[in-house]
């Protein structure tokens, strides 16, 4: 079945955010696939509309390719309209095939980012639809505020 | 009184782990400390490399403190439950992290929280045993914040919903 949205950040603090925007905005679960990044080799999905792909940083560049293979298969396989993410690199992978694939495309900026956005989110600005910052002065060209995740 | 300690999913936090090995030779509490990838030992308490999700939240519920690095999942995490938590920004001086964003993270939470609010900031790392014997004896039933946020009328949740619905 097809899922309005792919829902995707790295595993800790941005999936963590990510986990409590997508509450609030309660959505039916079968409307949303979760990915997240693999912790270790060990790490398996902990629910059902949950997946998982490799992770990557700003460090292990090389390995983009891995993941924008798993998020192209991910997307032609759920259709998602939109790909919605609060990072980091996985998550301006994602916005890359997302918008590759015509999908909507939403960079949520993470609220730890209070003085400027994110490496990522400057680069997200440029491609998503819609980038988000959860600080109010943060707020520019293509960048803007609609709330925060606390 | 039992301590988990976490480090976040990426990078170690060296300076961390070592200042509560030091601290609970005095202390003797029962420490759970998740370190990521740090091969040093640690005498006095137990530590993990990572915890799938399942078995942090298994401990985040056994334990009566959190201390951790300042990152926004453990912040939002404590905060949902209403635990206990010290954080302690990485510096980038150290090689913690890349940059200071913790730094700026803790200058907006610090604000919002005082000598009661279950949520403490520890800026210099010698100042951890007086803040984890301060805020030991507090109620559970103590506000995360002691200062309420400031009135926000936006709700990014309701908002992203409205926004993916119309356009579906």
């Amino acid at each position: 079945m097809s899922k309005k949205l792919i829902a995707i950040a790295s595993t800790g603090g941005h999936y963590v955010q990510l986990s409590r925007i997508m509450k609030q905005a309660n959505f039916d679960s079968n409307d949303i696939l979760y990915v997240r990044t693999k912790v270790n080799a060990n790490d398996t999905p902990s629910f059902e509309n949950e997946s998982l792909i490799e992770d990557v940083s700003r460090d292990t560049l090389i390995r983009s390719p891995i993941i924008a293979f798993q998020m192209l298969k991910l997307i032609l396989k759920h259709k998602p309209k939109w790909i919605i993410t609060t990072g980091a690199m996985p998550g301006l992978i994602s916005i890359v095939i997302g918008r590759l694939l015509l999908r909507k495309t939403m960079w949520v900026d993470s609220i730890a980012n209070t003085k400027q956005l994110s490496a990522s989110g400057r680069i997200a600005k440029k491609i998503a639809h819609k980038t988000l910052t959860q600080w109010p002065d943060l707020v520019g060209e293509n960048v803007q505020y609609k709330g925060r995740v606390i | 009184m039992k301590v988990l300690v976490t480090v976040g999913a990426q990078l170690p936090f060296k300076r961390l782990i070592e200042a509560i090995s030091d601290i609970n030779k005095s202390l003797n509490l029962d420490v759970f400390a998740q370190v990521g990838e740090d091969s040093r030992d640690y005498d006095g308490i137990q530590v993990i490399d990572f915890l799938s999700s399942n078995e942090y939240k298994t401990k985040l519920d056994w334990c009566d403190i959190v201390i951790a690095h300042a990152g926004m999942g453990t912040i939002i995490q404590c905060l949902e439950l209403n635990k206990k938590l010290i954080v302690v920004p990485r510096l980038a001086k150290f090689g913690e992290h890349r940059n200071d964003h913790q730094l700026d993270t803790i200058s907006r939470f610090e604000p919002l929280t005082s000598s009661s609010s279950l949520m403490r900031v520890c800026r210099n790392i010698d100042d951890l045993k007086q803040i984890l014997e301060e805020i030991e004896p507090l109620s559970e039933t103590n506000d995360f914040f002691t200062t309420a946020k400031e009135k926000d009328t936006e709700n990014l949740g309701e908002y992203i919903k409205k926004m993916i619905d119309d356009e579906v």
